[in-house]
C-alpha cells in the first residue's frame, strides 16, 4: 500500500487503510472507493493523504523484497544486519498486505 | 587531480564562491547579521514565495506539532528558533541545485522524519533539531557537486558500476568525503556544533565526542532510511551499523517496525509538499 497526497487522489481509487482525521477518528472505512464528492469533503475536513494499494518505488511485494535483498548484499553477514534486514522485510510484508 | 588540502581550502571559501547560489549567500548574511531583528529576517524570507510556502508547510505539518496554526513567517521563525530556521531554509534552497541526483531529496526527507520519530520515542527533547540534522546530513554531496560537477558525476557512475558505496567513490576521486566536506563548509557558516558534529560523523558515530547520542541517532536513522529504501543517497547499499551507536539506541525489532509505520505516512506527505512546485 502507499500513501498519496489527497489532491492527487482520483475518482475510483480504493482505500487500503481507513481515512482518518488528525485525531485518528475514522472518516472512511478501508475498501471505500473514492469519488469526487468524497475527495472534496475530505479536503475540506483537512485530511492530507490517503492510503491506496502499492508503493511508489516498487509495484509488488516481490519487487520490494527483491530490492531489499540487493540493498543488503554487501553487509548481510555483519553484526545486527540480518536482524535489520528481516525487520524491514516483515514490515514490507505488512505494508503490502491488503 | 588536486590535493586534499587544496580541495579543503576551496571548500572553506565556499561562502564567497560563485558556486553558492545567491539566495543561500543572502540567507547566511541576513541570519548572521546581529543588527537585524526577527521581523527584518521575516521580511526578507517573505519576499521569496516558494521558500515562504515551504517553510509554512513544514512548521504546519503534523510532525512538527503545530498543525495548521502557524500563519506567518515571523511566527514560524520564532517557533523553530533562528538556528533551525537558518539551516532549514538554506537546506531547502541548496537541494534545488541537486536535481540531477534524483532521490537525494527523498532520502534526506526520509532520514529527517525517521530521525525525529526515533528521537521522540527515545524521549529526547531535541527531536525538532534532529529533523533538520537529518534533512541536511548528506548536504556535503551537494557542495561537492556544486564545486566539481563532472567529478561528482564520475563518482556516482563509479559507485553504480562497481557496486561500492558512494562514500568510497568520493574518497577515490576527491580524497575526501561528503561528511568531511559538510563539516568544512558548515564551520565557516557558523552553524551550531550540535548540527555539525552528528553530520560530520554520521558514518563513524563513535568518533563523536560532544554529541554522541545525536550522532548515534542520525547514523541509525540514515541506515534505517536506506534499509527501507526511501529515495537514494547515491548508491543503493545499506552500510554497516556502528556497534556503539546501535547499542546506545538499544532498538528492538518491534521498535523498528513501529518507527517505519509511523514514518510512512509522513514521508509520503512530505515528499509531495517539499517537492518543487
Amino acid at each position: 500500500m502507499r500513501f498519496i497526497s489527497l489532491d492527487k487522489a482520483q475518482d475510483g481509487m480504493k482505500l487500503s487503510r481507513p481515512a482518518t482525521n488528525e485525531a485518528g477518528v475514522v472518516l472512511l472505512e478501508s475498501g471505500t472507493t473514492l469519488t469526487e464528492p468524497l475527495i472534496r469533503r475530505l479536503l475540506r475536513i483537512g485530511v492530507r493523504s490517503v492510503c491506496i494499494g502499492g508503493d511508489p518505488d516498487a509495484a509488488t511485494l516481490d519487487e520490494a523484497l527483491d530490492q531489499l535483498k540487493r540493498r543488503f548484499d554487501l553487509t548481510r553477514n555483519e553484526a545486527h544486519m540480518a536482524l535489520l534486514e528481516s525487520a524491514v522485510a516483515e514490515y514490507l510484508k505488512e505494508l503490502y498486505a491488503d | 587531480m588536486q590535493t586534499r588540502e587544496a580541495f579543503h581550502h576551496e571548500m572553506q571559501q565556499m561562502q564567497e564562491l560563485s558556486t553558492i547560489p545567491v539566495i543561500v549567500r543572502k540567507l547566511l548574511q541576513i541570519f548572521d547579521n546581529p543588527y537585524l531583528s526577527l521581523s527584518d529576517i521575516a521580511a526578507f524570507v517573505s519576499k521569496d514565495p516558494v521558500l515562504t510556502a515551504r517553510l509554512l508547510q513544514v512548521v504546519n505539518s503534523p510532525f512538527f506539532g503545530f498543525k495548521g496554526r502557524i500563519g506567518s513567517v515571523a511566527q514560524a521563525l520564532l517557533l523553530l528558533g533562528l538556528n533551525q530556521a537558518k539551516a532549514l531554509l538554506m537546506g531547502m534552497r541548496l537541494f534545488d541545485f541537486m536535481k540531477e541526483m534524483e532521490g537525494l531529496w527523498a532520502h534526506s526527507i526520509g532520514c529527517a522524519i525517521i530521525a525525529q520519530i526515533t528521537a521522540r520515542r527515545k524521549r529526547m527533547r531535541e527531536a525538532k533539531e534532529l529533523f533538520i540534522t537529518g534533512l541536511l546530513h548528506d548536504i556535503g554531496k551537494v557542495f561537492m557537486y556544486l564545486k566539481l560537477p563532472d567529478t561528482y558525476r564520475s563518482a556516482l557512475e563509479m559507485a553504480e558500476k562497481n557496486r561500492i558505496p558512494i562514500i568510497d567513490a568520493e574518497q577515490k576521486l576527491f580524497q575526501s568525503t561528503h561528511p568531511e566536506v559538510a563539516n568544512w563548509v558548515f564551520e565557516n557558516w557558523n552553524l551550531p556544533r550540535y548540527f555539525i558534529e552528528p553530520i560530520r560523523y554520521h558514518h563513524k558515530p563513535s568518533l563523536a565526542r560532544t554529541w554522541p547520542t545525536r550522532s548515534a541517532l542520525l547514523h541509525v536513522a540514515d541506515i534505517l532510511t536506506r534499509a527501507r529504501g526511501f529515495g537514494s543517497g547515491g548508491d543503493s547499499l545499506v552500510p554497516l551499523l556502528d556497534e556503539t551507536a546501535w547499542t546506545r539506541l538499544a532498538m528492538s525489532r518491534s521498535e523498528i517496525n513501529s518507527i517505519l509505520w509511523e514514518s510512512e505516512q509522513f514521508i509520503h506527505e512530505a515528499r509531495s509538499f517539499l517537492a518543487d512546485e
